[in-house]
């Protein structure tokens, strides 16, 4: 395998691994939609 | 007649993604087209270098991300030293965030220097000590996060847990000077002296990582707390549902 390939492999295994950990931020943040009013929250 | 009760538990219209706000979904959407261009840069088009040939694209954002870690865990430290003078749960949830995202970024960032070490160097890893300092320091935060999840009261986990930061935020300086105190198969201080020996697009490309990573660390920690205060609530709130509930299993009995 060439050497760009394996840079291009990596840059997409970083990719995977950050979006990967943000997605499940977003996903488990989702679960609590059914349990909290916009007016709670200390953000809004 | 009928009583109208307002409703703890519901769900209010449009409330699809109770971490974010219209402000972080812009710096969302700003952050991914930042991060696809620094990626497009490095992939596409910042020139090989001499000796590294191909493999110096994976530098950009190697140092990206340690930036970025570094940061994230100096926040960690700031906010661990709140956290043990002020004792506030919300510092603390966001010195928690710091250092989850910190561990992270670093992980992340030590598979990086893996694969440019293995095009480089021909090895995977070497015991170098700039990189025996940093996986000490990965460590360490892995270290941090089972602390912090430790059984105990809270005021007790979150003082254990701001006191391990701290050992982590400690060892940043060892790990920058540990170039210049051992010798080192890693390269020397670049981007710190005062005339940098760098083509413009190249240095362009790494600042503009640097700024990527920098976002990203930023809205991971800011969604990363937001879920913390979501989960503390919840907790809060099923625990006086399980109280009101045994109240009314006496007061019924």
């Amino acid at each position: 395998m060439s050497s760009f390939a394996q840079v291009v492999i990596g840059h997409v295994v970083v990719v995977a691994a950050i979006g990967g950990y943000a997605l499940s931020i977003i996903r488990r943040a989702r679960r609590h939609a059914a349990t909290v009013r916009r007016e709670d929250l200390p953000w809004t | 007649m009928t009583a109208v009760l307002p409703s703890v538990a519901t769900k209010s219209p449009g409330l699809r993604s109770p971490s974010s706000t219209p402000r972080t979904r812009v710096l969302g959407i700003v952050t991914l087209a930042a991060l696809v261009t620094a990626v497009v840069l490095a992939l596409f088009v910042t020139p090989d270098e001499a000796t590294q040939k191909t493999a110096v694209r994976m530098l950009y954002v190697h140092v990206g991300l340690i930036s970025a870690a570094y940061q994230t865990l100096i926040a960690c430290g700031v906010l661990s030293a709140l956290v043990l003078w002020k004792k506030q749960p919300g510092l603390d949830r966001f010195a928690g965030a710091a250092g989850e995202v910190a561990t992270v970024l670093l992980g992340v960032f030590l598979f990086t220097g893996m694969l440019w070490g293995h095009l480089t160097w021909g090895v995977w890893w070497s015991w170098d000590p700039r990189i025996t300092t940093t996986a000490l320091l990965f460590v360490i935060l892995c270290g941090y996060l089972a602390v912090r999840g430790l059984d105990g009261s809270p005021t007790a986990r979150m003082k254990r847990s701001a006191i391990v930061a701290l050992i982590g935020v400690a060892q940043i300086p060892i790990i920058n000077q540990s170039v210049n105190w051992w010798r080192s198969l890693h390269q020397d201080t670049t981007l710190q002296q005062r005339d940098i020996e760098m083509d413009g697009i190249m240095l362009f490309s790494t600042f503009f990582a640097v700024v990527a990573c920098s976002l990203l660390a930023f809205w991971l920690v800011l969604h990363r707390a937001r879920l913390a205060w979501l989960n503390d609530e919840g907790d809060s709130r099923a625990l006086e549902a399980a109280i009101e509930a045994r109240r009314g299993d006496g007061s019924g009995a």
